[in-house]
């Protein structure tokens, strides 16, 4: 379904007036995921995930490289596809507006691609399955916690039943009995809908529990893709100090 | 909304909207509320006192204060409105294509903003009215052509700053068109930072109006306003100082009211509002 | 809101507020003629317009710098409480040094907006003087201009819109000079 190809990305650092140095950030990036498929994403902070989906996403343009959704360039399939595609950003609280309500938050999708008939109802299944009382219907962000507000989120961004996904950090301030229940839906929605999801983290034990592959990101490229059931296949140097700090019992 | 409730709970502000709307309705109703003409001149009345007849006198024509004064509403605070009104739209079109479209046409409209900021607008607005010839509209017209420039640069920046944020990003996932965003997402954000400024700087265009007609290069002689009523009381000012109050205390009350509000509506709007409402009680 | 004392009243919050206020928003054609009236005509004590010596300065200065003095001043002191909670002031009280000199320093470095300020605020000076002059009956270039508007006199308008341009421009080269001095950081940091 999603095909990287090669892409590199580099951003300009302003030293001085007149001086500007180019920082690259992801460096030949290639990797695919089939239709239905979970792929996990995993690197280290500032090792360019959030670059990566956002590329995937079109809201930029890689340096070089191409990316395609099903044989078509990202930004051609992103217009005739509407709603198919969505995201968790990780930095929740820039994610809403805060002049919305939480119900006019998840709506909005929704309205905004005139997908409005049962509206009320599909909002209240929606807060259901995020496990978010409907007590807070009415209330605004601010009014709202961290792991709240990455809820919503979450509940905003499979209100469309798209195909492809892109969970950037989606569960990191959640506790862990929200998380698990979280991972059971997605693990549902995923085996309803057969939707596709691309799953930025860097821990790796959410990865393995949903994910089907899980690629490794160092340095600005992909250093190892595994199978979940291979991952103590591992051999690049990376991946396997990363498995070996989680599963110290490992393979 | 939860706007509206914050801006009821600030006494300052709810002081300031009554007394602007109050002064607006008078404006507007000035044919009914007003006990006479204000062009007319009786010249057997003249400098009448303060009676109930003429409840702040007469001038040196013989014509009521009050009467004037109520008119002048219409020429001085409506034409302030409708100049922000018109600037507000013009900077708000220009500043959100900009900010939004980005590329070549930003690069347009934000070089000619830049040529017009490099001038000073005061000394534009003078400049303008003098080219076309002094009267009403004119400075209207030159208050537009001096601000739009300065809110279009405003809008841009506040356009481009909301654009990075993650519920626009996401909006443009999802594929929605750009009225979506523009409608729900940025002029909500973006009238409610530039209203603040917008406010205050209506007192500002009350002044330059006035100014200007007390100068003689805006309203011309009969049309009640109330820098030219300062103007008239002028030349009399050895033998009727009393003249000069109440124009210059009208000026004076509506200008500080927009002030107010102005400030009033930058804390409602401060999205740290309930921290600064705890430290102030 | 900010500046909201503890345990005030609204009442006393809002008058105290008004009298920060007023001599800002105090239209300068009226402050003009109210002097006029209460120092010239009343008192008598300066001439009430015309151009003779150093009394007839006064009052127009005054008017004109009126709105100016209050929004400085509050501008400065503003400044100044920021001023305070800066690093360099608690490694200066930390080092010992004398109060007096540490406001010193406080004080030139909250004159560094102040100025920037004075730069954009030249254009409204300018254009006050036009009120100012026609007020005290200056033959400044002010009333010339406006009275040129009158004749549709346009060369002379043209000219003085060019002065006014080139005066300004030369304001603000003045202001960033002085601001360099005053603020070495900002020479440097490009
Ligand atoms: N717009 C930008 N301009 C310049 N540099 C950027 C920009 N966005 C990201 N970077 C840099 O790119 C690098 C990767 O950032 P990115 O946000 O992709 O990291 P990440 O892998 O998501 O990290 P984390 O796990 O902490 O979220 C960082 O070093 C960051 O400083
Ligand atoms: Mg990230």
């Amino acid at each position: 379904m999603l095909e990287v190809k090669d892409a590199y990305k580099s951003y300009f650092t302003y030293g001085s007036l007149f001086s500007r140095k180019s920082q690259d950030i992801l460096r030949g990036v290639t990797f695919s995921v089939g239709q239905g498929e979970c792929v996990g994403l995993i690197g280290e902070s500032g090792s360019g995930k959030s670059t990566l989906s956002r590329l995937i996403l079109g809201l930029e343009q890689p340096s070089s490289g191409e990316i395609f959704m099903e044989g078509e360039s990202i930004i051609a399939w992103s217009k005739s596809h509407r709603g198919q595609m969505s995201v968790v950003f990780q930095d929740y609280t820039t994610s809403i507006n805060s002049r919305f309500t939480v119900q006019e938050i998840i709506a909005e999708p929704l309205s905004a691609l005139k997908k409005s008939d049962k509206l009320t109802t599909l909002i209240l299944e929606l807060l259901d399955k995020v496990e978010l009382p409907t007590t807070l219907l009415k209330r605004y962000p601010h009014e709202l916690s961290g792991g709240q507000l990455q809820r919503v989120c979450l509940a905003r961004s499979i209100s469309t039943q798209p195909r492809f996904i892109v969970f950037d950090e989606a569960l990191s301030s959640l506790d862990v009995s929200v998380q698990s229940q979280i991972l059971k839906l997605l693990r549902n929605l995923k085996n309803d809908l057969n939707m596709t999801y691309l799953f930025i983290a860097h821990d790796l034990q959410t990865i393995t529990n949903l994910c089907d592959k899980v690629l490794f990101l160092y340095q600005g490229r992909i250093v190892e893709q595994l199978r979940t059931s291979e991952l103590f296949k591992a051999k690049s140097e990376y991946a396997k100090n990363l498995l070996a700090s989680v599963i110290p019992f490992g393979g | 909304m939860i706007f509206w409730k914050r801006l009821k709970s600030d006494k300052v502000a709810v002081i300031c909207i009554s007394v602007i709307i109050v002064v607006l309705l008078l404006g507007i109703f000035a044919p009914l509320v007003a006990p006479h003409n204000p062009i007319e001149p009786h010249i057997n009345v003249k400098f009448a006192n303060i009676s109930l007849d003429y409840p702040l006198g007469t001038d040196h024509l013989g014509r009521c204060v009050l009467s004037r004064l109520l008119y002048g509403i219409q020429t001085t605070v409506v034409l302030a409105l409708v100049t922000m009104g018109a600037t507000l739209l013009i900077g708000t079109l220009l500043g959100v294509i900009a900010g939004y479209f980005r590329g070549w046409i930003d690069e347009v409209i934000m070089r000619f903003c830049d040529v017009l900021l490099s001038f000073p607008s005061e000394v534009m607005i003078l400049a303008i009215v003098g080219m076309l010839g002094p009267s009403l509209t004119h400075v209207v017209i030159a208050n537009i052509a001096a601000k739009w420039a300065w809110y279009t640069r405003m809008i841009r920046s506040s356009v481009v700053q909301y654009m990075d944020k993650n519920y626009i990003r996401f909006s443009k996932v999802l594929g929605c068109n750009a009225s979506h965003i523009i409608r729900k997402h940025l002029l909500p954000n973006v009238v409610s930072d530039i209203i603040v400024l917008a406010t205050l700087d209506t007192g500002w265009v009350i002044l330059n109006i006035s100014g200007l007609s007390f100068l003689g290069l805006g309203v011309q002689a009969p049309t009640p306003e109330w820098g030219m009523m300062l103007n008239e009381a002028k030349n009399i000012m050895t033998t009727h100082p009393a003249q000069m109050l109440a124009p210059g205390l009208a000026i004076l009350i509506i200008v500080i009211a927009f002030n107010f509000l102005g400030d009033s509506l930058r804390d409602v709007l401060d999205p740290k509002y309930n921290q600064h409402r705890a430290v102030a009680k | 809101m900010v500046d909201w004392k503890e345990g005030e009243t609204t009442r006393n919050y809002i008058l105290r507020r008004l009298l920060a206020i007023i001599p800002i928003f105090m239209p300068n054609f009226w402050v003009g003629l109210l002097f006029i009236w209460m120092f010239s005509v009343k008192f008598n004590i300066f001439p009430t317009s015309g151009m003779d010596g150093v009394r007839s300065v006064i009052l127009p200065a005054i008017t004109l710098s009126l709105t100016y003095i209050s929004t400085y001043a509050r501008l400065i002191r503003n400044n100044m409480i920021q001023n305070k909670h800066e690093n360099y002031v608690l490694y200066a009280r930390a080092r010992g040094l004398k109060e007096n000199t540490i406001h010193r320093h406080i004080f030139v470095n909250s004159l560094q907006s102040s100025l920037t300020a004075l730069g954009m605020s030249i254009p409204k000076l300018i254009a006050g003087t036009v009120i100012v002059e026609n007020i005290f009956a200056w033959p400044g270039i002010g009333r010339l201009c406006v009275t040129a508007i009158f004749n549709r006199d346009y060369p002379i308008i043209q000219a003085y819109v060019l002065l006014m341009a080139v005066l300004f421009v030369i304001c603000n080269l003045l202001v960033d000079i002085f601001s360099a001095v005053l603020d070495p950081r900002l020479g440097q940091e490009q």
